[in-house]
């Protein structure tokens, strides 16, 4: 648990008490901050903790907020930092990873197109995974919608 | 010179694989493609949430057919962490064993498409006469050719006998003469280095930047491999090498392929020698939770990540999937820019993305206003015809 | 009696060598994979004188697999419509013949008899390839009568 240890004392000093950080087990670390300053610390991470890679960006409902959760990993050691952004349905505005990691495109474009966080500079692209069609503001995922209601649109044609 | 835009797709078999590529070119020389993504987009992650726990094993196989027991291992591995069951060590390497046996499979399925791309069909065919011995392999263990069903919640569903574990190893002598077959067929047949050398270059930077995964990666140096790195299962105990390459090429991603089949071979050999003995599954509860717990997994196409809520009910509260071929579709656009159209098909099949056979792609040519449709195998005939002009031939082989 | 005898050639003709077209509607590529499997030397559907196309335009029978998708849905009908007549269409699989396990989410339809006419289904998930060269088969001996 040395390197689990390292990173997490290295994110605490950086970010005081605006991160809680939790090593769960053995190259598992969990992290959360808050949306407005998920974007700083994923940098910090991978300009300073020697992160390199971005496994996939979960996205989760949970009451009235939504929680993304970036699973991140050190190469150097392989410890799996997930780090969890939360942000109010309400305002749910997301500044984009992208220019840090390119790969994230995809995933931020799913957390559009299934949640409806407004991610803020994605690039221009089409829409992912939903198909044409489909209204702007109908999310599957979100936690009020059900599948038989879901099963209707597309509306017009087939 | 007009510039042509050349729409390929969207028929790509597999769940959020499938895409369409809008490639803009001058000439042969390809300068832009853009991604149209979730062809096959189904809405599993949805459904998962409406069914129960042991249901959703039944669901999540069906997420992709060729690496079925990669996506349902991952999936129960989160169950077993939030439940906190302890596997028999039986059934983790029975689970073991089917996963190589995947991965064998994938690896020769992938074989043969790409021989059938750049025009070599013998290749096809011998590689995919093989994999049924593979197939045979998981029959005799799972009762089935494609979906194993073999998971069940805190252990594996079937046994395996000592006939059949000797049944199994039969089949790997003959299996290990083959693939080495493959080896020489591959890395020094003159044909087929003159089409997969130097094309689809992916350089580490870039791989790395786009979060290549699996073989794509390890093909570009990205020494990357949940087994080594986070064992799970027994991986920890057998004795096995991560293939990386440095061409970053299409022949890269199948040296590293090719190899992999040995290792595997390797670590089938060392499990089905050593199997623990106990029982095959352990008692799990029907609620599960509340907790959460993300797990990877290394499919044949690469990392197989999937996270998943338990909130304390019999029906999970999200759960996540992310197939290894939607993270290599970031790099796909890099290959493809500035190489031809005629090493198009090759460059998206050697990502593995599940693959297409009746891939479509219309012709439009802005210039004239004139346009056409061409089929993926008249878009295949003339890469080969293009090849035929700069002196290879393989109609003659 | 001549066109008689001329139809009697061409059914016979097409009996013997069905062209056949694969497209996947939205399948998880176990039905596609097995698909194929029916192609290669094991099984060798060849020696029926079925053999894979390309294109929609060149094939007689259209083997569907996997539930449709709702982006999928108006490509399968174009692909359906640029078949010329008389064509047949075979749903592979059980997601094909009725949805499967696919069936209620909320991005899939249905099975593919939602879209176009199926004249006949295979089920199983997936069908070994015995079970498709069976329902070829007895697709064809159906164009006899």
């Amino acid at each position: 648990m040395k390197n689990e240890e390292k990173i997490k004392q290295s994110l605490e000093k950086q970010f005081s008490d605006k991160i809680e950080v939790e090593a769960r087990s053995k190259q598992k670390l969990w992290a959360k901050v808050d949306a407005n300053i998920s974007h700083d610390v994923i940098k910090y991470m991978f300009d300073e903790l020697k992160f390199q890679y971005l496994a996939t960006i979960t996205g989760t409902e949970e009451g009235d907020n939504f929680e993304v959760l970036y699973h991140l990993q050190a190469d150097e050691h392989s410890i799996l930092c997930t780090l969890r952004a939360v942000l109010p349905i309400k305002k749910p505005d997301l500044k984009t990873i992208t220019d840090i990691i390119p790969g994230a495109i995809w995933y931020e474009r799913e957390l559009v197109d299934m949640f409806g966080i407004n991610v803020i500079g994605l690039p221009k692209g089409n829409r992912y995974p939903l198909p044409d069609g489909w209204p702007k503001d109908v999310h599957p995922l979100r936690k009020n919608l059900t599948q038989e209601e879901l099963s209707k649109y597309p509306k017009e044609g087939k | 010179m007009p510039k042509i835009t050349v729409p390929l797709g969207p028929q790509h078999p597999a769940l959020k694989e499938p895409g369409s590529f809008m490639l803009s070119l001058e000439g042969e020389e390809i300068k832009d493609a853009v991604l149209r993504l979730g062809y096959n987009h189904r809405g599993v992650e949805k459904a998962a949430e409406a069914r129960n726990y042991v249901q959703n094993i039944y669901l999540l196989e069906r997420v992709c057919g060729i690496c079925s027991h990669a996506h349902a291992t991952a999936y129960v591995h989160n169950v077993e962490e939030i439940a906190q069951l302890e596997v028999p060590q039986r059934a983790k390497a029975i689970r073991m064993i089917v996963g190589e046996l995947e991965r064998l499979h994938s690896h020769l399925l992938w074989l043969g498409v790409a021989g059938h791309e750049i025009g070599f069909d013998t290749l096809f065919m011998y590689s995919w006469r093989d994999r049924e011995l593979v197939l045979d392999a998981l029959e005799e263990i799972s009762g089935n050719r494609v979906h194993y069903s073999m998971n069940s919640i805190g252990g594996v569903r079937r046994d395996m006998s000592n006939e059949q574990i000797k049944k199994v190893l039969g089949i790997l002598k003959t299996l290990e003469k083959r693939i080495k077959y493959y080896i020489t067929v591959g890395t020094e047949e003159s044909t087929i280095l003159a089409r997969t050398q130097g094309v689809g270059v992916l350089p580490k930077d870039e791989a790395l930047k786009r979060c290549a995964t699996g073989p794509q990666g390890r093909a570009s140096g990205v020494d990357r491999d949940v087994r080594r790195d986070n064992p799970y299962l027994l991986y920890d105990k057998v004795d096995f090498k991560v293939i990386t390459q440095d061409s970053c090429d299409v022949f890269g991603r199948l040296v590293v392929r090719a190899l992999e089949m040995v290792e595997s071979c390797k670590i089938l050999k060392q499990v089905l020698e050593n199997m623990p003995s106990g029982d095959i599954a352990v008692k799990a509860p029907i609620k599960i939770g509340p907790g959460e717990a993300v797990n990877r997994y290394e499919a044949p196409r690469g990392e197989d990540i999937h996270y998943l809520k338990a909130n304390g009910t019999d029906v999970p509260a999200r759960v996540k999937v992310r197939a290894p071929t939607l993270a290599n579709f970031e790099s796909v656009a890099y290959m493809l820019e500035g190489d031809t159209l005629a090493d198009a098909p090759l460059i998206i099949a050697a990502i593995d993305p599940c693959f297409s056979c009746t891939d479509r792609m219309s012709l439009v040519q802005t210039g004239t206003g004139k346009s056409g449709i061409m089929s993926f195998k008249e878009l295949r005939a003339y890469s080969i015809e293009e090849y035929k002009k700069k002196g290879i031939d393989f109609s003659k082989l | 009696m001549i066109k008689n005898l001329k139809e009697k050639a061409v059914t016979w003709s097409r009996i013997k060598s069905p062209w056949v077209l694969h497209y996947n509607s939205g399948s998880c590529n176990g039905c596609d994979i097995e698909t194929l499997d029916a192609l290669t030397p094991r099984f060798d559907i060849e020696r029926f004188g079925v053999l894979l196309k390309g294109s929609p335009r060149h094939a007689d029978v259209l083997l569907v697999t996997g539930a449709v998708t709702k982006q999928q849905a108006k490509r399968l009908r174009r692909v359906y419509d640029q078949m010329a007549a008389p064509k047949f269409v075979v749903a592979i699989g059980a997601c094909a013949c009725s949805g499967g396990v696919m069936y209620g989410c909320y991005g899939v339809l249905g099975g593919v008899d939602k879209i176009i006419p199926v004249s006949a289904y295979i089920p199983g998930c997936p069908p070994r390839p015995e079970a498709l060269i069976d329902g070829v088969v007895k697709l064809l001996s159906t164009l006899k009568k």
